[in-house]
């Protein structure tokens, strides 16, 4: 009896030795794995059928000079780098993007943007260019009309404009005017002749072109999980920089695991962007947002859209609204999966900052809890206060 | 003295075998499976391939179907409505596939299929042809 007890010992501990040694270790299979969540699996950035300057170096320099241009907004002081600040990430730490008034969801980053399909939280875009165009004219945002920023164009950017995309057209004596602007806009829109319309929307389309073609230049920053992986990769000791610790190895276990982070935070930017309604709460105060659902018998007709009029693409590259999934129930409630690439250093969270910490956020998870709105996909994942931690610690590495 | 042999033996190997399976369950790399599948069904028998093996994942990509009578000769008028999802994590298909093409011998093109995460999935063709219809399922791992 002795003997079996003090051989059950021993082997006990041979279990433990190497059960320790192990954890703080990835095994091939979580290698591979992990390869996929880090730049190391980056593919280079799609091409933009749609937009003909997208990689054109003189574009991106016009663009970013747009992207900080305030003179493109109703009050002379907003620009798109007022809530895409760019030493943090792209984004404004506000749980509302705010311009001449406050919008109705959370300011997106935009590093690595070019990779998305869908563009928004409710991807009613389908182009970065389209994208560009819409905070330009939304009155919470810039406030400014279409034909004011061809106008604003003609004035300041002549030179830079001709010389990517041609002649300006005869902007003399166009008033204010745009479909989504204030009453007296919408008139003078409508009342202006068809062809002068087009001429504004291709002036307005080639500056969102160029604002795009800067964007795309937006790389993801390497963080320290990246470092970790590559180190593993090319046989390197991960040194102080790059090195992961037991429980943040832990967390990754818990993230592809248990947890079922991977399920839509996955590839090199930590997203499938897909949509998905994961029962996050309404935020008090704005009306109620029923993301995806509501914008897909729209998109497909968007004027700006792949098949539309401006778009540089022929009909048969614009396979992703062809095969668009139209389901309404899956889509009731569902946002964009948000990459999680620097996620720790930008609260709040969801759609609409309606959870203020990581912590919460994972809570939120962990519970699943009942949702406001269509079916909510995910299921309570049961971790313990000691998986809860390691998630955060390892989310924190990315 | 042969007892405690005998126990640290059983023991020590009952460690082996477990390290051994430690090692094997980890060691095992993602199966991949973008090769051709067949499933027999009731009235059809119906094979799937993609027609680039190189597809990546979260990239929207076609597969050719090849639909067949139980005794092998081909279906050239079917038509077809494409489903699936990921059984496991209840959920459906990210995008809508459709058949974009008849190649009038039985083959058909199946257009628009995304997988935007890795693991089990199903894809579904209902196919109807003549007073015949019917579901079939392939399994597919990525």
């Amino acid at each position: 009896m002795r003997a079996v007890v003090s051989g059950a010992v021993v082997a006990g501990i041979l279990i433990g030795v190497f059960l320790f040694w192990n954890a703080g270790r990835l095994s091939e299979r979580e290698l591979s794995i992990a390869r996929g969540l880090s730049l190391a699996s980056l593919p280079p950035v799609p091409p933009d059928a749609g937009n003909a300057v997208a990689d054109n170096p003189q574009a991106a320099a016009f663009g970013k000079e747009l992207f900080h241009d305030t003179g493109l907004s109703a009050n002379n002081r907003i620009s798109c780098a007022t809530c895409h600040i760019e030493d943090r990430q792209f984004q404004d730490d506000r749980a509302l993007g705010q311009g001449i008034g406050t919008t109705e969801r959370r300011t997106m980053p935009l590093n690595g943007v070019a990779h998305a399909t869908w563009f928004f939280w409710d991807g009613r875009k389908d182009s970065l260019w389209a994208q560009a165009m819409a905070p330009i004219e939304n009155p919470a945002e810039h406030g400014f009309s279409r034909s004011e920023v061809a106008a604003y164009i003609a004035q300041n950017y002549r030179a830079k404009y001709t010389a990517l995309f041609g002649s300006l057209p005869d902007l003399t004596g166009i008033p204010p005017a745009g479909p989504l602007g204030d009453a007296i806009q919408q008139t003078a829109w409508e009342r202006m002749p068809k062809e002068k319309r087009q001429d504004i929307n291709r002036v307005f389309t080639n500056a969102a072109k160029s604002i795009a073609a800067f964007e795309r230049t937006l790389l993801p920053v390497e963080n320290r999980f990246d470092r970790y992986i590559d180190a593993l990769l090319n046989g390197r000791k991960p040194d102080g920089r790059s090195a992961l610790n037991r429980q943040e190895l832990s967390g990754f276990r818990v993230f592809t695991g248990q947890g079922r982070c991977i399920e839509c935070h996955n590839g090199p930017l930590l997203s499938d962007g897909f949509f998905h309604n994961t029962g996050v709460p309404e935020r008090a105060g704005v009306p109620a947002d029923r993301g995806r659902v509501s914008v897909i018998d729209t998109i497909q007709s968007d004027p700006f859209g792949c098949l539309g009029l401006y778009s540089d693409a022929a009909t048969n590259e614009c396979a992703k609204l062809k095969f668009m999934l139209r389901d309404k129930f899956v889509l009731t409630g569902a946002f964009k999966s948000p990459g999680l690439r620097g996620v720790a250093d930008r609260p709040p969270y969801m759609h609409a900052g309606q959870i203020d910490t990581l912590e919460q956020v994972i809570e939120h998870y962990n519970n699943a809890p009942f949702t406001f709105t269509g079916k909510s996909e995910i299921q309570p994942v049961k971790l313990s206060f000691k998986q809860r931690a390691a998630l955060l610690a390892f989310l924190k590495t990315l | 003295m042969k007892k405690i042999i005998l126990a640290f033996g059983v023991i020590g190997g009952a460690v082996i075998v477990f390290l051994a399976y430690a090692y094997l369950k980890t060691g095992d790399g993602a199966v991949n499976s973008q090769y051709a599948h067949t499933v027999e069904g009731r009235f059809f028998t119906a094979r799937i391939a993609p027609e680039n093996p190189d597809f990546l994942r979260n990239t929207l990509h076609a597969w050719i179907a090849s639909i067949s009578t139980k005794d092998g000769a081909p279906v050239k008028n079917a038509t077809m409505t494409i489903s699936g999802g990921m059984p496991a994590h209840g959920h459906g298909l990210p995008t809508a596939p459709q058949v974009t093409e008849n190649f009038g011998d039985g083959r058909y093109r199946i257009d628009g299929v995304q997988f935007n995460m890795a693991g089990k999935w199903e894809l579904k063709l209902t196919v109807t042809a003549g007073d015949a219809s019917e579901t079939v399922t392939f399994n597919l791992s990525f």
